[in-house]
């Protein structure tokens, strides 16, 4: 009798440690324990300015300004995961321009650019950020490009060989051995041209199983150009 | 007496410990011998003296052994680590009728059951040892009734005996009720080498008579019998017993086989002493018989013991040793006489000797044992009594402390220690087995029970929270949503990081795939979860505006406004900034949920048992329901910019009375005109509309746009704003609604918003919004209508109709704006289930949200091949006391031939509403107007125009007691036939104002196959009919893929 009770209380106690498990939450690492120094898990933002004077921000925290001669602006301590950016253009009167404002996904490792020039409202400004995502393929040597934008059926050319657009987004595979010169297009809107992927080979190969996210806002022309 | 450093206590936990109560004797110092060659540790409690320190002398300096005093007792719970055995002597009693007091009862029996709690306290093994000749005694007196117990005087009713049997008792008791591991051995005489001659037993004496020549005298008949044990055995036997595993709580007797009478000893020892012995018989008075025979306890043999020493032999060292005694002492007795004084030695010699060291020199050797015996016996009831003092003492004293924390300190540490003593018993193999065991327990444990568990208890509590999150944002409860799914969040998260430990090890065991499963299924519902914190947690702000606005409105009587403010109210621009701000998150959030909820739509849930794929189908339902719910509160942030969080904005809201239909849905028949700042209202002007409002000129082309569908046409120089109602697009409604008001009212309008009377009433039903009470008439969801025709009794005319509206908005709105908070979820969902029924409209020229509502716009000149649009537009203002709303079916029928024309028949029944009333049939731009047949007016003047428009072909009927009329109509084929895949986009207008229902069949010529079908309706793919008829709720199109 007293056995079968202290058999029973054990399996109690025994369920209840399960339940509670507090081994799960040790975040011990063997890396700490052996002193050694483990690498920062950080990401980084690029903003280039393509005109006027822009206020950067991550998490509503200021980080810095960047104008056309200074870009761009570096920021190399952002720690993955989505974070808040928001890009405001300096005025005197509030509420002049509109504000980039966007909910990123950093990836370790890796950069996001943006590159812009924001007019007074969405439709008036243009420019373009790019950003990574693990890939679910496995693609040696090439990453997925996956093209948004804001306007349908625009044209997008990469290096001189043109795709139509058919909606708003379009998916192209790339190489990593080199950089592409990207040119964006519309009727009735400003072309929007700029350069993807870095420039040395070896950022470049850092891509290798993640995915670019390319949004691309073109600004509307105000005034019918025929 | 100071006790050498030798037998002083040893603070030692490592060597089993052993103590022995009344060890110094022959019997306890064999048993000493023996636990200490074995690698014990024995204490020996008995009188510290320089004969008992004398005696240790045969253990060397390495030997652990003790030696501590009777009153030590109490002290040793504290001074010792470790007690494994306890031997306590409680064998020698010679004078059975010797009295004591009860206070010396209670003495012994204190000191025993200290020493009983002792190793209690340790749980260690106890061995008792009594006397069969004791035992043998209580027997005897029980059957004789000999009452050696009693006595006349009450200080005196204990024997000595009786503290054996008491003894007995309370080990028994302790066995028993504290489960301590006892057992009992009740000895027989002890005879043989070294034997104790102290104690002047029958034997003893007959020993030493013996050896000193004198006659053996025999009491009674000399049959009285003993029972003896060598010394050496007895030593054995409670070695054996202690140490055995089965004389746990039992009695034993150890002695030899068979008893002996007191004429067989008398005979042996005449046989081994020099034979010149006499035996001789003395009687006695007392006229009681020889203790005869009786049966023992069981005997030890059963155990395996047996005596090895010979009776005969033990007679004859015994003979020798008590040969070897009497030398001794005479020895003492001559050492003795020779340090006495001259006059002692004198007055000895003259027997006049007054005291007792000269009486000590002639005295008989018998006599000086019984005398040394009784010191002896003094010495150690002083120290009992010591002890017992101290006991007493101790149990007074409450413990300090530090005495405290060591008791619980030692106890648990012994208690640990114990634990390996278990291996002690154990093989290598066993030892090995229950490592191994152990840790296999260990494992799975660790590994498989304790993460079952967890798992388990996370879905569970993840479940149940997730069936708690739908109402809290029903309810718009966001903070409370916020923390459930914070929760469930951690929940998920940490099942999460559990399974991905079990990656590697489940590709041994072959689950590798139902463990991804359970993975990806983990990280869909970690995205759903993610995504609602995204919502809820950005949403908040708002609820911070919602639970402090106040209403700065007040109801007025007079007709310039029904509404007007007393204050500005208060500024709440930095909450609804927040809220603009955090659009954002919002966007992210649902597109979270919406990916996770195609994921998981996708997925195959058959594979796992049909409890659990219940549970998650169940979940992944209420998911859906919960982003439908959440949906709202997307079009909530861009309240904050409609408010005002930045400017000032002004929005105008037009009712429409669509039991007066029109083909923008009504008679427009009143308005309220808000302005907003930082979410208080700044400016309210509600109104009946009247023809006073000033309408800009209007050009002959857009005088002829807005006669397109309308057989009573409209002049230029008498347009009123209720002309414009013929507009079917609302977007060109909104847009010339602004431009009249703006003008009229002198600022700038950033939204236009319509209702109509099944709107308005719907939103009347609002939780907790108050009654609506107008020319005494109460104005609610079921009795709208009644109570407007109610109030306009003797009044029929527009214009009262039109004033009455007016009141009902501004009440609404006081009321709406009074219970904010408390309204403001159901007023939400009232407003967007209204807007799916396209019972209002929303138009915003600047804000973000056009941009959004745009998404849902359809333009059928521009997205359609082939339309039918019906409107209809009742024209008399005294037509007024129509008490329900317009029923319309169109009942359509397309036929497209083999060269890809079309050409349709429609009939279109419809409640007619009396006098007043035109219903025009609007069609695609490419119909033939030729090809137009109409059918069903009853007479046969002009009662229908066909108006060809820049977007349409209208056919305008007036009509008069019809409800039904038949069109039928060519298209101008577009469609080239090149044998391939050819889509067409046929669309049906809603009857704004109206429920609209459509019976629609499209027949293909026979050349002609349907291959898709975009929307709902259910087809046979390579049919060439097919037909289907649903109530509309809004504009549609139907995309035909023929081939």
């Amino acid at each position: 009798m007293r056995r079968l009770l202290t058999y029973t209380l054990i399996l109690l106690f025994g369920t209840l440690l399960a339940l509670w498990s507090p081994w799960l939450r040790w975040n011990i690492s063997i890396a700490d324990l052996l002193g050694a120094e483990k690498p920062e898990s950080i990401a980084g933002l690029q903003v280039f300015s393509l005109a006027g004077e822009l206020n950067i921000y991550v998490d509503d925290e200021f980080q810095g300004t960047v104008t056309t001669d200074n870009s761009p602006y570096f920021i190399n301590n952002i720690t993955p995961g989505e974070r808040r950016i928001r890009v405001e253009r300096k005025s005197d009167t509030n509420g002049a321009y509109w504000n980039f404002n966007r909910l990123i996904s950093f990836e370790e490792g890796n950069d996001v650019v943006i590159s812009y020039n924001i007019g007074p409202s969405e439709e008036f400004s243009t420019g373009n950020f790019i950003y990574t995502t693990k890939s679910s393929e496995d693609e040696k040597n090439r990453a997925k490009l996956n093209f948004k934008l804001n306007v349908e059926d625009s044209i997008i050319s990469i290096d001189n060989i043109t795709k139509v657009v058919d909606g708003y987004t379009v998916s192209e595979y790339v190489n990593l051995d080199k950089q592409y010169s990207v040119k964006v297009s519309k009727s009735g809107y400003e072309d929007l041209e700029f350069t993807l992927l870095p420039s040395e080979s070896e950022l470049r190969s850092e891509l290798e199983g993640h995915d670019l996210n390319v949004e691309v806002n073109l600004m509307l022309q105000p005034v019918l150009v025929e | 007496m100071r006790v050498p450093d030798q037998f002083k206590l040893k603070n030692t936990i490592k060597y089993p410990t052993s103590i022995i109560v009344g060890g110094i004797s022959k019997l306890g110092l064999e048993v000493a011998e023996s636990l200490v060659e074995q690698g014990g540790y024995v204490i020996i409690i008995d009188t510290v003296n320089e004969e008992s320190i004398a005696r240790l002398g045969t253990f060397s300096r390495n030997d652990l052994v003790s030696l501590l005093d009777y009153s030590s007792i109490p002290h040793l719970e504290e001074d010792i680590r470790r007690l494994d055995y306890v031997f306590y002597f409680n064998h020698e009693i010679v004078d059975f009728k010797n009295k004591i007091s009860t206070q010396e009862f209670l003495t012994f029996s204190n000191y025993l059951d200290a020493v009983l709690t002792l190793a209690t306290k340790f749980e260690a093994k106890f061995l008792l040892t009594s006397s069969i000749k004791v035992n043998q005694v209580i027997l005897s007196e029980a059957e004789l009734s000999l009452g050696l117990g009693s006595s006349d005087k009450v200080t005196h009713i204990y024997t000595e005996m009786e503290t054996q049997k008491y003894a007995e008792g309370l080990v028994m008791e302790y066995g028993e009720k504290a489960e301590l591991d006892v057992r009992i051995i009740r000895l027989g005489e002890i005879i043989g080498d070294e034997m104790n001659f102290r104690n002047l037993t029958s034997f003893t004496e007959f020993i030493l008579n013996a050896v000193r020549g004198k006659a053996l005298e025999l009491k009674k008949d000399g049959l009285e019998n003993e029972w003896y044990i060598h010394l050496l055995d007895a030593a054995y036997a409670l070695i054996k017993a202690q140490f055995g595993s089965k004389t746990s709580a039992r009695i034993f007797s150890a002695s030899y086989d068979t008893s002996f009478s007191h004429l067989a000893i008398a005979y042996k020892i005449q046989e081994y002493s020099d034979g010149k012995t006499e035996i001789r018989f003395i009687r006695e008075n007392d006229n009681l018989p020889s203790l005869k025979l009786y049966k023992p306890a069981k005997s030890l043999s059963d155990i395996g013991w047996v005596p090895k020493i010979s009776f005969d032999k033990a007679i004859r060292e015994s003979v020798a040793s008590a040969k070897i005694f009497l030398a001794e002492k005479n020895i003492e007795k001559i050492k003795r006489n020779s340090n006495a004084s001259l006059s002692s030695k004198l007055m000895s010699f003259l027997s006049l000797a007054n005291d007792d060291s000269e009486n000590r020199l002639n005295e008989d050797i018998l006599d000086t044992m019984a005398r040394e015996h009784d010191n002896d016996k003094k010495v150690k009831k002083n120290r009992l009594v010591l002890g017992h003092r101290d006991l007493k003492k101790r149990r007074r004293r409450p413990k300090t402390r530090k005495e405290k924390f060591q008791d619980i300190f030692w106890a648990g540490f012994t208690r640990f220690a114990n634990i390996f003593t278990f291996f002690r018993n154990k093989s290598p193999l066993e030892i090995g087995a229950l490592f191994v065991s152990v840790t296999l327990l260990i494992f799975v444990y660790f590994f498989a029970f304790a993460p079952f568990i967890y798992l388990t208890k996370n879905y569970t509590t993840a479940i149940q929270d997730t069936e708690e999150l739908l109402d809290f944002a029903n309810e718009k409860n966001y903070e409370q949503l916020t923390s459930k799914t914070e929760k469930i969040k951690i929940a998920l998260e940490d099942n999460i990081d559990l399974l991905s430990m079990y990656e590697f090890s489940s590709k041994f065991i072959t689950l590798e795939d139902e463990l991804a499963d359970i993975q990806e299924i983990n990280d869909i519902y970690a995205l759903a979860i993610s995504g609602i914190i995204d919502v809820s947690e950005n949403i908040d702000p708002l609820n911070v505006y919602l639970n402090e606005f106040y209403n700065n409105t007040v109801l007025r009587s007079g007709n310039e406004s029904y509404l007007s403010i007393n204050d500005n109210g208060v500024d709440f621009s930095a909450e609804l900034s927040k809220v603009e701000g955090n659009r954002i998150y919002l966007v992210s959030g649902l597109e979270k949920l919406d990916k996770a909820i195609e994921r998981l739509n996708k997925r195959d849930y058959t594979h796992l048992p049909e409890y659990i794929a219940t549970r998650i189908v169940d979940m992944n339902l209420k998911l859906s329901e919960l982003k439908s719910s959440l949906e709202s509160s997307y079009y909530e942030s861009y309240l904050a910019e409609l408010l005002g969080a930045t400017n000032q904005k002004t929005h105008l809201i037009l009712v429409l009375d669509n039991t007066r239909l029109s083909p923008i849905g009504g008679d427009i028949s009143a308005f309220a005109l808000v302005t907003f700042k930082g979410g208080s209202v700044v400016d309210i002007v509600v109104r009946p509309v009247t023809d006073s409002l000033e309408i800009p000129t209007f050009s002959n082309e857009e005088i002829a746009y807005l006669n397109t569908n309308r057989f009573s046409l409209i002049n230029a120089t008498d347009i009123e704003l209720n002309d414009f109602s013929s507009l079917t697009d609302f977007r060109e409604f909104a847009f010339e609604m602004r431009s009249v008001f703006e003008n009229e009212y002198e600022r700038d309008i950033d939204g236009v918003i319509t209702l109509n009377l099944n709107s308005l009433s719907e939103l009347l039903s609002v939780n907790q919004i108050g009654p609506v009470n107008v020319s005494g008439l109460d104005f609610n969801e079921s009795n709208f209508l009644n109570s407007l025709n109610n109030a306009q009794v003797q009044n029929e005319n527009v214009e009262v109709r039109r004033d009455l509206i007016a009141q009902v908005l501004a009440t609404f709105l006081y009321n709406e704006f009074n219970s904010y908070s408390n309204t403001y979820s159901d007023l939400v969902n009232k407003i967007t289930s209204q807007l799916l029924l396209d019972n209002i409209y929303l138009d915003f020229d600047t804000s973000n949200i056009q941009d959004e509502l745009d998404k849902n716009y359809i333009s059928f000149a521009e997205d359609t091949d082939s339309y039918i649009k019906v409107t209809t537009l009742m024209n008399d203002p005294n037509n007024v006391n129509i008490s329900k709303f317009s029923d319309i079916n169109i009942a359509l029928e397309t036929s497209i031939s083999n060269e890809l024309s079309l050409s349709h028949k429609a009939t279109v029944n419809f409640t007619n509403l009396g006098n007043g009333q035109e219903l025009a049939v609007c069609l695609s731009r490419n119909t033939d107007p030729d090809s137009v047949v109409v059918s069903g007016l009853t007479s046969d003047s002009l009662r229908y125009v066909i108006n060809e428009g820049e977007d349409d072909v209208c056919i305008v009927m007036r009509i008069l007691s019809e409800n039904s009329v038949t069109i039928t109509w060519k298209e101008f084929s577009k469609f080239e036939v090149n044998g391939g895949e050819t889509i067409i986009q046929l669309g049906v207008a809603r009857v704004k104002g109206a429920r609209t229902t459509l019976d629609h069949t499209i027949k293909l010529g026979n050349n002609l196959q349907i291959s898709n079908i975009e929307s709902d309706i259910s087809f046979v793919p390579g049919s060439t009919e097919v037909g289907y008829n649903k109530q509309i709720l809004s504009d549609q199109i139907t995309t035909l893929s023929i081939r």
